[in-house]
């Protein structure tokens, strides 16, 4: 365990005000609850790893009960590492499966088509359920072919044109699954007057794998991707707050590596974005005919980056976008938590209030800039969620916005 | 980012001063280094339009050449390369508990722009034995000038005001509290 963890852990001061935020607490009194599996059973696993208790698996790592502490515990991170360190599953083959999204990804999508429709069969998974552990009332996201990468590769030779350049962290999401979020972003970019390149070599942030204890795996991960990013020449972007917060705090307090290179270069794109603008350097000219109303979902990731003002704003610059702002709730995913069969009831259940504030708003769409949390409110409320890029990319007036940035190309 | 206000505090003053200010028209955000009491008032601040930084602190403060303004500040989650300007900035972080006040084995600081704070400068005079007397320590705060600005050095910060129970000898809300159950 980092040693920022062990020392910090003696911050605490007892005041509970993380138990009262913490929504697993709230739906299942088999968890001990942040502050009995953070700082306080610390003190004891430090001094025998036996003390460590299995009912830490019901932590969804949402981070809310770090962001409440007024004493600035990491009670999320001793808890996923006492995971990391600790934990066994009983579906060993379904956590591999669902954590390495890399190589399911690139197995299941040149077949994206039969491997939707046979996923999207009751008997399928009926069976998913009885023999591994993926549970029947999840819906599992959808596979996209062809692939973000092998679309971007017949676009590369037009970025190159660019004057400005930044790179671009697709992810396994926006790769095998939503490639359109990728290509609203090259749009956009494109528009901003920035050419895109791929961050070369990169491999899956790695936030399913740590998760679901496959720190090996996660190890590997971030060695590839801090490589990578300390190599890159401009500024690397990416379209997903877990992967964001996984790059450029995870891989320091859970893994132990060196986040000083992803710290200074690797960003979430809104807020990029919206400092460029800050400073002049983007300008925006929005379309007249845009219209939407929508509400936007804060993911618990976003809130302890801090960074839901930048999405906020950007999308309040949108004169035909009707944006409320729900209060800030988990929508219960947490990644893969909530497709495994033993934790689904769970998650829906913590999920619950979200999806009825989120409806209480009477929104055509909700934007949010995680992907797990689209699944989670697709699944739950049955309204279409988009990335705030993708809202960004279609509200703009693209031919305008080159203008402004002077770019034509 | 830009403001007219921005509050470094989170309780529940704090945030209803803050949602006073929207009310006015101003921009503002507040924040926040953990929850404390006032949830309903931060929620009517974010709801109000206010920018709420939930568990964050400020971690650097960029002043005028002279020192008598700050110009900026960054905060821990946002990074050193993400700047929060505003034209005045209100320190209401409270005390002790809150992390307004901090204190060594020999002086009493606070932590954010190091603005002058009045206590005994005997550590051995900080507290009394009885435990349920009022203790000296609970008089300890930020010192201001008559407009309510923090003192540096001596020296006013033009754009600094101060206010709750972070001023010295100012109402103790802890005890008041005590004494109304
Ligand atoms: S909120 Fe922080 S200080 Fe309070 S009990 Fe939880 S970990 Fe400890
Ligand atoms: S990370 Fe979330 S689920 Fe885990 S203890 Fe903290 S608040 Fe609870």
């Amino acid at each position: 365990m980092q040693e920022s963890l062990t020392s910090g852990f003696e911050q605490c001061m007892k005041c509970s005000i993380c138990t009262e935020v913490c929504p697993m607490m709230e739906v299942n009194p088999l968890y001990p609850g942040p502050k009995q599996a953070g700082p306080d059973a610390l003190r004891y696993r430090m001094l025998d790893s036996s003390f460590f208790d299995e009912n830490l698996k019901y932590c969804l790592n949402c981070k809310r009960c770090e962001v409440a502490c007024p004493s600035g515990v990491k009670i999320a991170d001793i808890i996923a590492s006492a995971k990391l360190e600790n934990a066994h599953s009983a579906h060993a083959l379904r956590d591999k499966m669902l954590a390495s999204t890399d190589f399911v990804g690139s197995l299941a999508s040149p077949f994206a088509p039969v491997v939707n429709g046979v996923l999207s069969l009751g008997i399928s998974k009926s069976l998913l359920d009885s023999t591994i552990g993926v549970s029947k009332h999840a819906s599992m996201p959808k596979y996209s072919s062809p692939k973000f990468v092998s679309w971007f590769k017949k676009q590369q030779a037009s970025q190159k044109s660019f004057g400005k350049q930044i790179q671009y962290f697709h992810g396994c999401y926006v790769n095998y699954n939503y490639p359109q979020l990728g290509k609203a972003f090259v749009s956009l970019m494109n528009a901003c007057g920035y050419g895109v390149s791929l961050l070369e070599k990169q491999k899956c942030c790695g936030v399913a794998l740590i998760a679901n204890g496959q720190k090996k795996q996660a190890l590997k991960n971030a060695d590839i991707n801090l490589q990578a990013i300390g190599k890159a020449n401009a500024p690397v972007l990416s379209t997903s707050s877990s992967c964001t917060l996984t790059i450029r705090e995870e891989y320091g307090q859970l893994l132990g590596k060196d986040t000083a290179p992803s710290k200074e270069k690797f960003h979430l794109a809104v807020k990029w974005l919206y400092e460029q603008w800050e400073k002049g350097a983007v300008k925006f000219a929005w379309r007249e005919d845009f219209k939407m109303k929508a509400a936007y979902h804060t993911p618990c990731h976003m809130q302890k980056l801090g960074y839901q003002y930048y999405s906020i704003e950007l999308l309040k610059m949108i004169p035909g976008l009707e944006l409320s702002v729900p209060e800030q709730q988990c929508c219960g995913i947490a990644g893969t938590f909530g497709f495994k069969k033993e934790y689904h009831e769970l998650s829906q259940k913590i999920g619950s209030k979200l999806f009825s504030s989120l409806k209480a708003t009477g929104c055509d769409y909700v934007i949010t800039d995680c992907e797990t949390c689209k699944w989670q409110i697709e699944a739950g409320c049955s309204l279409p969620v988009l990335n705030p890029i993708e809202v960004l990319a279609r509200a703009l007036d693209i031919e305008k916005t080159k203008i402004l940035n002077n770019n034509e190309e | 980012m830009r403001f007219d206000y921005i509050i470094i505090g989170g309780g529940q003053g704090d945030a209803l001063l803050g949602r006073e200010l929207l009310s006015k028209g101003k921009s503002c955000a507040l924040i926040c280094q953990g929850r404390q009491s006032g949830d309903n008032s931060r929620e009517a601040f974010r709801k109000a339009g206010g920018c709420l930084f939930m568990g964050d602190s400020v971690d650097k403060v960029f002043y005028s050449e002279d020192g008598s303004r700050i110009e900026a500040l960054c905060t821990e989650n946002l990074g050193s390369g993400s700047l929060l300007v505003a034209d005045t900035y209100i320190l209401c972080s409270g005390r002790f508990f809150t992390r307004g006040l901090c204190s060594d084995m020999d002086k009493v600081y606070e932590p954010v722009f190091g603005a002058d704070v009045q206590f005994e400068a005997d550590p051995s005079l900080w507290c009394r034995s009885d435990f349920f007397c009022r203790q000296p320590f609970e008089d300890f705060g930020l010192v201001c000038d008559e407009g309510f600005h923090a003192l540096k050095n001596g020296k006013q910060i033009e754009n600094l005001i101060v206010a709750g129970d972070i001023l010295c000898n100012g109402q103790n809300n802890i005890e008041s509290l005590c004494k109304s159950l």
